[in-house]
């Protein structure tokens, strides 16, 4: 073997490469060091700094090799091991410039999430039975400074179960009707088609009522006018908690109220349902009115909340 | 174009570097005839040898790679920090760079082990995904009292009151309520101004309801169990309470349905309630043994508030 020892090796010409050529496939142009592990310096031109690529400790037992990226290089790539020839510590790695990887989020662990909280919007429906049995559907409040005449909730479910509760219900003058209007498909008030105006569907409401101070009982069959649930001759704060059944030939409603802003806390029932309606009919809205079609109307803060009970 | 041709090329001198001086502009060239330039860096003992490999021929690759212009630190990466000129002959600045991954969507079937901190669970919890009704609180009597308070309730809110197994040890007597306000001062006689309350009490057993009374400007809330008022040994109730608000007082009362355990007739007994004139915002209830029997022990209350939002 042949060796040449000396401190410097320079190329012969202006501009020329100083070439270290190994011979063969298997040869390499090799770097050691006697007393350290083999390193490499790279100069500036200056001479004044050098830096380095040095080999692994030997205790590293590694005798792999680097092969240069393959690829384009590119601003703000990464490098990174493409893939791998052979195996162990003498495997061979093809590196490439890559894009800043995105972080796998997999296996997540709910505990580590530990600051922030979920928006809302981000909750989705909460299933019956984790917990979620009374879904709020609807929240309507009169607004400050205006009066309205209806409250109406469209497009309830078949089969549907809902609690509506009148909160803080006001009228703006004295008022002794809460007039309750079952509603079709199409929006409009479900009527007795024996009658004036019936037109919508084949079917009745039936309705009864009663108040403490009275203690008024009231019964109306076939009627196409809206169902009148006697409250009081107030126009005091009044508390209604209602339950609906929407189910196709099952309908059922019932009314409870009582007047707060009062001396005479009085309260106030109802029940309704429809009868013999024409197949398939069902209730598909309900609305409130304070004088149908008087002057008569809801104040601020009359608030109604539609409740839906979720069975799944 | 002069050459050597040897096997080893060593420093000369102990401890001395081995510099390869290319002239110009020229490199350093580590070249094989027969497969990419391959510089092997060996460990000290020699028995360990790494390797940097030139990109094969067919990647077609004649770019330079200056090593980081800048501190080397641990956990950064090595970045392009810049290129100068393009194609295959570009040169790259090399860096030491922090590398923050990019935001990805996240999929939340990965969540595949713990629980959630309820903490980052938003408060209230909307109303509108189902959770309509929140529990506020749960009282069982477990020590020897005659009565007990449920207080900080929200102003202009609706509670559902559930109580279970009132009564006093075999003992007869009457459930009253007060209401307490915003700051937990029980709304009573003592109360500045003086508090009373409207009352009306009705019941129903077999006719449906029947008559009513009117009790107006009471010291405090009486809950009947049947259509006597009676005093009772036991009761269970269900209450829909709102409390007003600062602006609409007169909005709070409480409607209060009533059974007697135990009892053949099965009564419902109804009892509706306002403070009577001077209206205040109720922010909690007390409940008590009228004349002061110590209540059941195990009597149970629970107060859940309707969402709505």
């Amino acid at each position: 073997m042949s060796k040449l020892n000396v401190n410097e090796l320079e190329a012969n010409g202006t501009n020329s490469n100083l070439k270290v050529v190994s011979k063969g496939t298997t040869g390499v142009c090799e770097v050691t060091g006697a007393d350290n592990d083999a390193t490499l310096q790279l100069n500036c031109s200056a001479q004044s700094h050098g830096v380095k690529l040095k080999a692994p400790a030997d205790s590293a037992g590694q005798n792999y090799t680097l092969a240069l990226p393959d690829n384009q290089i590119a601003a703000n790539k990464l490098i990174k091991v493409k893939n791998i020839t052979g195996s162990g510590t003498t495997a061979e790695g093809q590196l490439e410039f890559v894009d800043t990887p995105p972080t796998a989020y997999t296996n997540l662990d709910a505990a580590n999430v530990t600051s922030g909280v979920f928006p809302t919007a981000r909750i989705g429906g909460i299933s019956a039975t984790n917990g979620g049995g009374l879904k709020l559907i609807n929240k309507t409040v009169v607004p400050v400074g205006t009066n309205t005449n209806f409250i109406t909730f469209n497009g309830l479910e078949d089969n549907g179960h809902y609690l509506i509760i009148g909160k803080d219900v006001k009228y703006t003058s004295t008022m002794q009707y809460f007039y309750t209007t079952f509603l079709g498909a199409d929006g409009a008030q479900l009527k007795d088609a024996g009658n004036a105006g019936g037109t919508n569907n084949l079917s009745y409401v039936c309705w009864q009522n009663r108040k403490t101070a009275m203690n008024f009982f009231n019964a109306q069959f076939g009627s196409t006018q809206k169902m009148e649930f006697s409250s009081d001759n107030v126009s005091a704060n009044m508390y209604m908690r209602m339950e609906l059944f929407t189910g196709t030939d099952r309908v059922y409603f019932s009314l409870y109220g009582h007047i707060l802003d009062y001396s005479y806390p009085y309260y106030f029932l109802g029940t309704a349902n429809l009868y013999q309606p024409s197949a398939g009919t069902r209730v598909h809205g309900i609305q409130f009115s304070a004088g149908g079609t008087g002057g008569y109307n809801f104040t601020n803060p009359t608030t109604f909340l539609l409740y839906q009970y979720m069975d799944a | 174009m002069s050459k050597i041709k040897l096997n080893q090329i060593e420093s000369l001198s102990s401890n001395g570097d081995l510099a390869l001086t290319p002239n110009g502009t020229g490199a350093v060239e580590i070249k094989s005839d027969d497969t990419d330039g391959t510089l092997q860096l060996n460990s000290s003992g020699n028995s360990s040898k790494t390797k940097v490999k030139a990109a094969p021929s067919s990647a077609a690759q004649n770019y330079t790679l200056i090593l980081p212009d800048n501190q080397i630190a641990q956990d950064k990466y090595l970045q392009v920090a810049s290129v100068t000129g393009s194609g295959s002959t570009a040169v790259g600045q090399l860096q030491y760079a922090t590398v923050t991954p990019p935001s990805i969507n996240l999929d939340a079937s990965e969540l595949t082990t713990g629980s959630l901190d309820a903490a980052r669970l938003p408060s209230p919890l909307p109303a509108t995904s189902g959770l309509g009704l929140k529990h506020v609180s749960t009282t069982i009597v477990n020590t020897s009292i005659h009565e007990f308070s449920v207080t900080g309730l929200d102003a202009d809110s609706l509670y559902r009151i559930m109580v279970r197994n009132w009564g006093y040890s075999g003992s007869s007597d009457r459930c009253h309520m007060h209401f307490i306000d915003q700051s937990g001062v029980v709304l009573n006689w003592a109360y500045s101004p003086t508090i009373y309350y409207d009352c009306v009490n009705w019941y129903s057993y077999r006719y449906n309801p029947g008559n009513y009374n009117l009790r107006q400007q009471q010291s405090d809330i009486q809950i009947d169990g049947d259509h006597y008022g009676n005093q009772h040994t036991a009761l269970s109730f269900i209450a829909d309470l709102s409390t007003g608000s600062t602006t609409n007082p007169g909005a709070g009362g409480v409607h209060i349905k009533a059974t007697r355990n135990y009892d053949y007739n099965a009564y419902n007994a109804y009892t509706n309630a306002v403070i009577h004139s001077s209206k205040q915002v109720i922010g909690g209830f007390k409940l008590k043994s009228s004349i002061g029997y110590q209540l059941n022990q195990g009597l149970e209350c629970v107060v859940y508030k309707y969402m709505e939002a």
